[in-house]
């Protein structure tokens, strides 16, 4: 189930892709799903709530070739994650891959509490989720996709209509 | 009788484990990660039905349960008892299929059901 389903955890050495500045990074990409459940468990309560909803396989996480990605989800080069329903599918290749898994994981979680998909992908259902990933990244030092919130706010209702029709996301 | 795949979905509508069969105490949360799975999984054969009617090389598998899922361990505790999940579902190990003595009529249209039914929208970010 989950990874095993649609390619899962290869530990490819690929290079990672520094979307921000439009080049490739040299970076090595080599994570096994242990490890990403470690790197983000602890920085926030809410990333704890995603590695344990991973670690007990309550999320189904794929972390995907860039290929398969595209080829499987049916979506552009522009797309980081897509979640649906307890699963989450993110690149293998992405620069910020844990924060990734932070904002799909937060869609994951409310669809295991019960919550909507009808709110879920709502501009809150987004901002929630877009919090959620600023916060991991100012605990876990990374970079921020975003100076504050208040740029998430103006962000999410640039890119996504009242049905979270996406246009493009910031990276 | 209604269709296992029916009964997973009325379930997750609505949080009643009562229409599972299910009157023991387990986890909301546990169930929750139970019917979910066995959606996935019911959907995931159709999609192996399809990809083998269109001639890729695949085959349908079991569901792989994991000892160190709580959910997992539930369930293979739940396909030994008395309930509708039992009656329609086995486990060998930490391997789940339909049971031997159900009908492929039926396993397809558990399948079907789950495939056509259970389709939560991509959220795309």
């Amino acid at each position: 189930m989950g990874a095993g389903y649609h390619g899962g955890f290869g530990s490819t050495a690929g290079k990672v892709m520094n979307r921000e500045n439009g080049h490739v990074a040299t970076k090595q990409s080599d994570y096994t799903r242990e490890q990403l459940i470690q790197s983000i468990h602890g920085v926030t309560p809410q990333a704890t709530s995603v590695a344990e909803g991973i670690s007990e396989r309550r999320i189904h996480m794929s972390v995907l070739g860039d290929e398969l990605f595209e080829k499987y989800l049916g979506v552009g080069h522009e797309v980081l994650g897509i979640a649906s329903g307890d699963k989450i599918y993110v690149r293998r290749s992405s620069a910020s891959l844990v924060s990734e898994i932070i904002h799909e994981g937060t869609h994951a979680l409310e669809f295991k509490a019960g919550v909507s998909q009808d709110i879920i992908r709502t501009r809150e259902g987004e901002l929630r989720a877009y919090k959620a990933e600023h916060q991991f990244q100012k605990a876990a030092g990374m970079p921020l996709d975003f100076a504050n919130e208040d740029e998430i706010l103006i962000h999410v209702f640039r890119t996504y209509d009242s049905l979270n029709k996406k246009r493009r996301r910031k990276k | 009788m209604k269709n296992i795949a029916e009964l997973l979905l009325e379930y997750w509508n609505t949080a009643d484990k009562s229409v599972l069969g299910i009157h023991q105490e387990i986890k909301k949360a546990d169930l929750d990660a139970i019917v979910l799975g066995l959606l996935s999984w019911l959907k995931l054969e159709r999609k192996r039905e399809i990809w083998i009617e269109q001639g890729r090389k695949t085959k349908l598998k079991d569901m792989e349960l994991f000892y160190d899922a709580p959910w997992c361990c539930e369930l293979i505790e739940l396909s030994q008892g008395d309930n509708a999940l039992a009656q329609v579902f086995s486990t060998k190990g930490n391997r789940l299929n339909f049971r031997d003595d159900i009908s492929i009529e039926y396993r397809k249209e558990a399948r079907d059901l789950a495939y056509s039914k259970y389709n939560p929208p991509m959220i795309i970010s």
